[in-house]
């Protein structure tokens, strides 16, 4: 794969053009990627006052008694919104549902460890781990391999 | 959500139905070491219905997130135990099997179904880390090609 960057000053905006031989998953993820730049979620911080987050920023979005949670790298900012609605609204940006209350961005995910109550454990690049439920597996494993 | 229904209910009938034929092939070991030809046409549903019930009850107590799972396994044993009294009891089961060996049976299905359920949550894992690997090294491939 080769990038080519160039600066044009005659442009308003960032232009991005994608060539391929072949349309296949990866340009599709590329697509998805440079999509989530630009695509933000609309939630509050700490103080309650509206903000911003980049989709590709978001590590996983939790539902805890009816209030959902948008986790960061290091930021955790809350929603009104259903958890799924994000579930679906995010599913093309790599976000897949790992339990009944939680959404996992499956881009920041390092790996998985088994757990003793059959469930499983996702180590995130943040150093955080959430918990997969086992009902939640095998949407996973297909999910990734249709990454692939 | 009724994808989610939907596996959840394939998960419990799966579950059942493999606890049920391990149940059946070990009551049918023992009747054959105490040489008894036949078996009542009832009994397998029976064992099906304990079956069933037990897996009902091991989803609630899965849902309950004690401290220690051995706790929860410890719960789940007794709870095991109940059903096969209660059904022991209820279907005359213990009228030609002593109660404990029918409680052996129990646990062994109990804990061959824990030590399944350990392999398959562990190969999934494993399966699940390779397809990591294999995207991050597609990554790192595409970063060199570039």
């Amino acid at each position: 794969m080769k990038i080519n960057l160039k600066e044009n000053k005659n442009k308003n905006d960032i232009e991005i053009l994608i060539e391929y031989p072949e349309m296949s998953e990866t340009v599709r993820r590329i697509e998805t990627v440079i999509k989530s730049v630009d695509n933000i979620v609309r939630c509050q911080d700490d103080d309650g006052k509206i903000c911003f987050v980049r989709v590709s920023e978001i590590f996983y979005i939790e539902s805890v008694e009816k209030q959902v949670y948008i986790y960061t790298k290091d930021k955790v900012y809350s929603s009104d919104s259903p958890l799924y609605q994000f579930a679906e609204k995010l599913y093309n940006f790599g976000f897949e549902q790992i339990s009944k209350s939680c959404v996992l961005n499956l881009n920041t995910m390092v790996g998985v460890k088994a757990i003793f109550n059959s469930k499983m454990e996702a180590m995130l690049e943040n150093g955080e781990k959430v918990i997969i439920s086992r009902n939640f597996i095998p949407s996973i494993k297909k999910r990734l391999e249709k990454m692939l | 959500m009724k994808k989610q229904i939907f596996r959840f209910v394939k998960h419990l009938l799966i579950n059942t139905l493999a606890t049920t034929a391990l149940s059946i092939f070990l009551m049918c070991i023992v009747a054959i070491i105490k040489g008894f030809t036949l078996m009542a046409i009832a009994v397998p549903f029976q064992i099906l219905l304990a079956n069933l019930l037990a897996h009902i009850g091991f989803i609630v107590f899965d849902k309950i997130n004690m401290k220690y799972r051995i706790i929860n396994y410890a719960v789940m044993l007794v709870y095991l135990i109940g059903i096969i009294l209660g059904f022991g009891f209820l279907f005359d089961w213990f009228a030609v099997n002593e109660i404990w060996i029918v409680c052996v049976v129990g646990v062994i299905v109990f804990v061959l179904a824990i030590v399944m359920d350990i392999i398959k949550i562990n190969r999934d894992a494993k399966e699940i880390n390779a397809s990591l690997d294999r995207l991050r090294n597609r990554i790192d491939n595409n970063d060199k090609t570039e």
